[in-house]
């Protein structure tokens, strides 16, 4: 059974049932996802969570192990993880003042977070992306790769 | 034309003039007039704004940051990338700052380490050394540990690259 999420190459990779591919390259601590609705972002936030409530431990292909996605259902339990990549779909509508200043400070967890505005989560703007999709192969495209951003 | 916009007066923009006139003859460029000196980077998107009537094929636009971080009041991810649109569509040359803040110029000013007056010299031999070989220096997952005990000693709470500038 393959982990979805690799902390050591930060990277998102599994693949469903309906043959969709998702290969996402993550960049540092905080990755923010940005662009128009319908690109898939709820989708792969789903699939997460079923992939994490699978419970037939035989025939499941994949782990959603070290990862946690937010909904406003579970957004009390965000700062009670460690060493996980935490996915918050639709966070300006989750993310209240305290919890960006402690996405902010927090630096035993990773994050990929979509969202359409500006929220005061501070990073670079190398690591702001966008989900494309191409032939059935998701993937996130980085338009800056500035080394003195970093 | 040459346009330089810059944030208010206190974010090197004395320096940037300085810099520009040495490369640039008088009357070729021009510094962006402040509005009204307020402070912050969510000046550089209003004087952008105000230029773009100005603007004409052939002009070139240099935007200086500060800071690069997209904060609550300011996002240069959006700045640089409707600006680069707008300067596409007018023909206009458009740079920008590749550094993460200000401070970092004068980090990796090759002799920093020699005419700094600090007992942290170890870290700042570092940082001099990672900037000027592009090698991040700040990844808070692997953080050297001379960069950790300087930012435990500064004590900020939010730790930041602009720390080693004062």
């Amino acid at each position: 059974m393959k982990k979805v999420y690799d902390w050591e190459t930060n990277r998102i990779e599994f693949d469903d049932k309906d043959g969709n591919i998702y290969n996402l390259q993550l960049r540092g601590n905080v990755n923010i996802v940005v662009g128009d609705s319908a690109s898939g972002k709820t989708l792969l936030c789903n699939k997460i969570m079923n992939i994490a409530r699978d419970k037939n431990i035989v025939a499941r292909k994949y782990s959603a192990d070290g990862m946690f996605v937010v909904n406003e259902d579970n957004v009390d339990k965000l700062k009670e993880n460690n060493h996980t990549l935490i996915l918050i779909d639709r966070a300006e509508q989750i993310l209240d003042d305290d919890l960006v200043d402690y996405i902010n400070r927090d630096i035993s967890n990773r994050y990929l977070i979509f969202t359409r505005k500006s929220l005061g989560i501070e990073i670079t703007p190398n690591h702001v992306a966008e989900m494309r999709e191409h032939d059935r192969e998701f993937r996130l495209e980085y338009r800056y790769n500035v080394g003195g951003w970093c | 034309m040459f346009y330089i916009v810059t944030e208010d007066k206190n974010s090197a923009r004395d320096f940037w003039e300085a810099a520009v006139s040495v490369h640039r003859s008088p009357g070729t460029y021009m510094m962006v007039p402040l509005i009204h000196n307020e402070g912050g980077n969510t000046t550089l998107l209003r004087q952008v704004q105000n230029l773009s009537d100005t603007l004409m094929s052939g002009d070139e636009l240099l935007i200086v940051f500060d800071y690069v971080k997209i904060t609550k009041d300011f996002n240069p991810y959006d700045l640089v990338a409707n600006t680069e649109s707008l300067c596409a569509k007018l023909g206009v040359k458009f740079y920008y700052t590749k550094y993460y803040c200000f401070e970092e110029v004068l980090l990796s000013y090759e002799y920093i380490s020699d005419i700094s007056n600090t007992r942290h010299r170890d870290v700042l031999e570092y940082v001099n050394n990672c900037i000027n070989a592009n090698i991040e220096y700040f990844d808070t997952m692997n953080m050297d540990k001379r960069v950790k005990g300087f930012i435990a000693e500064v004590g900020h709470h939010i730790p930041n690259k602009e720390h080693f500038c004062k």
